[in-house]
């Protein structure tokens, strides 16, 4: 039961906060906001050298993901055959998982919890999971609310609905981190509550991707097909939940892997892994705010 | 002894991980690609202006006809073309427009843009618009545009997007670099920069 409210709060908190844009067209309401100014560096802020290995994968992986989109975008006119439905869905499922391999999604924090915390293997993966279902299925009711039922200019008003509840989501994600740090300071050893990791899955997964509000309104405005379009959608989130479900995987087998057998060792983890998820979650506010 | 070793391993691989997961942001980017043009307006003074095209991807074209077509009519016409300045573009100046120009090494902040305007090519939104430059006897302008936030990716295609419109006998050469720029909370990528010299040896 209390699990069960707390989940109920988190999710109020989440659904009822005030705006903040992010997408760099769509704050300002008609004017520049010069409050979140941003310098762009010039050249003599940038670094030296050439681009790194990571720095050229990380932009392979931006090319790989235009050239997904192209070819679904492409797949318009022969999407009405099952074939051709069948390699959308191909496409989109291979999308979700590239674009949830980039930054974002909240990995960080999914990773972080499921390294320093006693939670199983099975659930971390699953909590992965959900969120990419979740960026998804949040997408799609954005979409479905803003474009059928309230008929409101849908790019501008899901920029600033997503990236209010994304603020909204870190803030629970604070919350949590300080909620982990107090009881790993007097924990003995034992499971990080498992109400803290759906509270922290669904504080992520609830922030609709923006990739997959493009797909719902390339579904619904190009293909004119709601179904297929829900489909599309839906797979695209499991792409997103193989890759995010990656990164709760791997640090959970790590986790596993033997080491964690002392306390102290195991404490200094809690303590740490709580101390990151704050940290992360109050740079991104301050960042945002 | 072990137990701090361990412990610090773990803290390495935390922060491996973190790296690794590229960024704690709660979504991923880029959601928007732009496919932009420049074309260098220069005079016997030196760089004067540059028109800038940014074509963008169909999807964020889609979003842009759905909210902003309001007649349906495949056009952007004067008051569409208002509401798209207003509401999908000024608050770009928040970050100097994407671009990163540089006159003679000096950095150009560009406080406003003119002859703004919107149309669509089949599938794809162009937008449009001119940005003045100092006046200034520099020899050398740099272009980069990139979104700090990368939300937004900007590429341009082919050196046949870069033109230049000068007096005659004047001769200016193009060089392109490939710089690393640290994207907010995304880390490093690679950008193209592109160099425009006057008066070079072909002089």
């Amino acid at each position: 039961m209390n699990r069960f409210r707390l989940v109920s709060f988190l999710i109020l908190i989440t659904m009822s906060c005030s705006l903040i844009a992010q997408n760099p067209f769509f704050s300002g309401g008609g004017k520049r906001d010069t409050s979140r100014t941003i310098e762009m560096p010039g050249r003599q802020q940038e670094s030296d050298g050439k681009a790194s290995i990571v720095a050229m994968c990380k932009y392979k992986l931006t090319a790989i993901q235009r050239d997904l989109r192209d070819a679904l975008y492409q797949q318009k006119e022969r999407a009405g055959s099952l074939a051709g439905k069948l390699y959308a869905l191909l496409l989109v499922f291979i999308y979700g998982f590239i674009h949830a391999l980039g930054p974002g999604h909240g990995k960080v924090f999914i990773s972080t919890f499921s390294l320093s915390s006693g939670i199983k293997t099975m659930r971390a993966v699953l909590g992965g999971a959900l969120v990419g279902m979740l960026h998804g299925i949040a997408a799609l009711l954005l979409v479905v609310l803003l474009r059928l039922i309230l008929k409101l200019p849908v790019t501008r008003s899901s920029e600033l609905i997503r990236s209010h509840v994304e603020v909204v989501a870190f803030v629970i994600l604070l919350i949590i981190g300080i909620v982990l740090l107090i009881r790993s300071i007097g924990a003995k050893y034992h499971e990080h509550s498992r109400a803290s990791f759906w509270g922290l899955v669904l504080s992520i997964g609830l922030v609709p991707c923006p990739g997959a509000v493009m797909i719902t309104l390339y579904g619904f405005s190009v293909l004119q097909n709601p179904v297929f379009t829900v489909v599309m959608v839906l797979t695209m989130g499991m792409g997103m939940s193989l890759a995010i479900s990656l990164f709760a995987l791997v640090p959970s087998l790590l986790r596993n892997a033997g080491f964690l057998a002392n306390r102290n060792v195991w404490k200094g983890l809690s303590i740490g892994g709580a101390i990151l998820i704050i940290l992360f979650s109050s740079l991104y506010l301050i960042a945002l705010l | 002894m072990n137990d701090w070793g361990s412990g610090l391993r773990y803290q390495r691989l935390i922060s491996i991980l973190a790296i690794l997961s590229g960024s704690f942001a709660l979504s991923a980017h880029p959601h928007t690609f732009i496919d932009y043009s420049a074309k260098v307006i220069i005079d016997r003074g030196g760089f004067r202006k540059i028109e800038f095209g940014w074509l963008f991807d169909e999807y964020f074209t889609e979003s842009i006809v759905m909210d902003y077509d309001m007649d349906h009519s495949g056009v952007f016409e004067g008051a569409e073309i208002k509401a798209i300045y207003d509401e999908a573009f000024i608050n770009v100046g928040c970050y100097n427009y994407f671009l990163a120009l540089t006159l003679d090494e000096k950095p150009v902040t560009i406080d406003t843009t003119m002859n703004f305007s919107a149309e669509i090519q089949g599938d794809r939104m162009l937008y449009r618009f001119t940005v003045s430059l100092p006046e200034t006897s520099a020899k050398q302008l740099t272009i980069m545009s990139y979104d700090p936030t990368f939300f937004v990716f900007l590429e341009m295609k082919s050196l046949d997007d870069l033109t230049m419109e000068h007096p005659q006998g004047m001769k200016c050469d193009v060089l392109t670099d490939e710089r690393s720029i640290e994207f907010e909370m995304y880390g490093e990528l690679p950008v193209k920069e592109y160099i425009i010299i006057l008066g070079s040896s072909h002089e």
